[in-house]
């Protein structure tokens, strides 16, 4: 499994890359732009990810206009449903309206930080990518 | 004729707001409008023929057979007082009173008084409002102060417990961990102080700890410290300072300190190459006080000019917008500008976008009042680094020139700090050097720029062996782009 993190968070990051690393092979971005660039090389070299956990608040961009780019450019590559990349938002907004701006963009899951492991998991196995 | 205008007056006098009320000079009343009557639930017959005082009590009194307003309410313009109703209840009313002599030759009062229950109704409402806007400002601080206490507690004990595995662990990977633990703690702790420091300013009880100090043993002390933060993250450091300046001031040392130090963050956190410098010079000498000037310069992404009328506004940085762009809770200018102002100076921001900002403020402090403290001891001085500001800026648009003499110097030397910072395992400043490097090739093809994005992700993953080849891979395609020519990575 491919897996993309984009989180500005040093200290976040690596907990997260720690548990993920188990899973797949991670990359890691820092800030929304960049995560949208790694997301298009992905799929110009033919790797697309399977999954990214994608914070909110980032700079340069942040985790909403970069969920949108990432959905409008599988609409632009025709890509179907089922091989449209899982996005998880992992972040420190978890009042109702972020979550449902979210949804509303596309996002798959919704994780609220501080990120339990334990959940991250059931999400993971729920996805089917475990 | 006549009577149809007497009918049309009548016909006015029933139907105007006030109540209207005529009465000798013994206070007799002989006429009273309808909204009298509406108001106090008298008739006319009850009415003609009584005392006006028992309208408007203790509000007039008979002197020598006169009627007078009371002493309380001699040379007033607007007379605030209250209406009786017949049944003895009461509403406030303002008055006015006018008289005259009539073609007979009697004296006769007109008093007009209109209903303020409204009025007054609001009034008490606004500052009733006022009082509960008060307390719940109130109980805001005290409920601040005291979660921000409490907040420190766990923080203590974290820190405390992780400094304590920090001695005993010697597994390196392990006390990596326990180190980023402790990072984090610095950074809450700050993040506490500040709204702590905030939630007093706010509430005023802030105060100022003057004591005599040494202003040069204070700056070399912020200067190693500064020098510190800076090349942390791979930045040049520099200060500059005025020889004029005495040494045996008066202030707030700490505080002093905060300032400085807010600036400087500030700078390092959003330069990501170049320098961060500190100048400071003495504006001007009144009696027993210096007014000093300090700038905190840096290289890095500027301001715009939205961005500076928001600055010193508190939580700015936390405002509608989701995107993280400063990082922090948008405390430390304001609280910055209040110890500056409580400090009797002034502080300003510069700069433009992607050039680099300034920031500077002015303070004043008191002379010690000793003989020494007034000497010029050219030692104190001599710390002061050489290097002037100025010689170095402009420096910043060259390195970005993608080719340029010195952005090949720039790239070769942070190729070098890349591999070593790799070597010695610490990956927080490998990142910062790789973001650099990144910014140094920008000007270069779409490929390289995406192995050199390659290269960025692998480090940010410590992965040392992908790290190493992706490197090697964007050095070859420099070499390629740029020609080996006296330039060697």
């Amino acid at each position: 499994m491919r897996i993309l993190i984009a989180e500005d968070d040093f200290a976040s990051r690596r907990v997260i890359l720690k548990f993920l690393s188990v899973y797949g092979e991670c990359d890691v971005t820092v800030d929304g732009m960049e995560a949208i660039d790694a997301f298009q090389m992905a799929l110009d070299e033919n790797e697309p990810y399977d999954l990214i956990c994608l914070d909110i608040m980032m700079p340069i961009m942040d985790g909403y206009q970069s969920l949108k780019n990432i959905r409008e450019i599988e609409e632009e590559r025709n890509i179907p449903e089922d091989k449209k990349v899982k996005v998880i938002m992992t972040t420190a907004l978890n009042e109702e309206k972020n979550v449902k701006k979210a949804y509303e963009l596309g996002c798959t899951d919704y994780l609220a930080k501080p990120i339990d492991m334990d959940k991250l998991k059931e999400i993971l196995v729920k996805l089917g990518l475990i | 004729m006549r009577n149809d205008q007497n009918e049309l007056y009548y016909f006015v006098l029933n139907h105007v707001q006030e109540c209207v009320i005529r009465y000798d000079v013994q206070g007799c009343i002989s006429y009273c409008n309808d909204r009298v009557f509406e108001l106090t639930g008298y008739t006319e017959k009850e009415l003609i023929g009584s005392y006006v005082g028992e309208l408007f009590k203790n509000t007039f009194e008979i002197i020598d057979g006169h009627i007078q307003l009371v002493k309380m309410y001699e040379n007033m313009e607007n007379i605030e007082t209250d209406l009786y109703r017949k049944n003895m209840t009461c509403f406030p009313v303002e008055i006015n009173i006018a008289s005259t002599v009539c073609s007979y030759g009697e004296e006769v009062y007109v008093c007009t008084a209109v209903d303020m229950t409204r009025y007054k109704e609001s009034i008490r409402k606004v500052e009733e409002t006022k009082i509960q806007m008060q307390e719940s400002m109130k109980a805001r601080d005290a409920f601040v102060a005291n979660v921000t206490h409490e907040l420190r507690t766990p923080v203590n004990g974290i820190k405390g417990h992780a400094e304590l595995l920090m001695e005993q662990e010697e597994d390196f990977q392990k006390s990596s961990y326990v180190r980023m633990i402790l990072d984090c703690c610095t950074t809450m702790e700050g993040i506490i102080n500040n709204i702590l420091d905030f939630s007093k300013l706010e509430a005023g009880k802030f105060q100022l700890d003057e004591k005599p100090f040494s202003f040069y043993a204070l700056m070399s002390k912020l200067e190693k410290m500064f020098t510190m933060l800076t090349v942390r993250k791979g930045l040049r450091f520099m200060m500059n300072m005025a020889q004029e300046i005495p040494d045996a001031l008066i202030g707030d040392e700490l505080r002093l300190t905060q300032i400085l130090n807010n600036l400087v963050s500030n700078a390092v956190k959003f330069t990501e190459q170049g320098y961060v410098g500190v100048e400071i010079t003495l504006n001007q000498r009144i009696d027993d006080e210096v007014e000093l000037f300090i700038m905190v310069v840096d290289t890095g992404i500027g301001l715009s000019p939205e961005d500076k009328d928001k600055l010193f506004k508190s939580f700015s940085q936390v405002d509608a917008s989701i995107t993280r762009k400063y990082g922090g809770t948008g405390l430390g200018l304001s609280i910055t500008k209040e110890l500056v102002n409580m400090m009797r100076g002034k502080v300003w921001a510069d700069g433009e976008k992607g050039k680099g900002s300034s920031f500077s403020f002015t303070v004043r402090l008191k002379l010690q009042d000793t003989p020494e403290a007034n000497s010029n001891d050219a030692n104190l001085r001599a710390w002061m680094t050489t290097n002037k500001l100025n010689k170095i800026a402009g420096e910043q648009d060259l390195m970005y020139e993608f080719g340029s003499d010195i952005n090949k110097r720039e790239l070769k030397k942070y190729f070098e700090k890349l591999s070593i910072s790799m070597d010695m395992d610490s990956w927080q400043k490998a990142e910062n050097f790789a973001t650099t490097l990144k910014q140094l090739m920008k000007g270069g093809s779409k490929e390289l720029q995406r192995a050199v994005f390659k290269m960025e992700m692998a480090i940010r993953k410590s992965d040392c062996d992908k790290a190493k080849d992706n490197i090697a891979k964007v050095k070859e395609m420099l070499l390629s782009q740029l020609g080996k020519e006296g330039f060697e990575i």
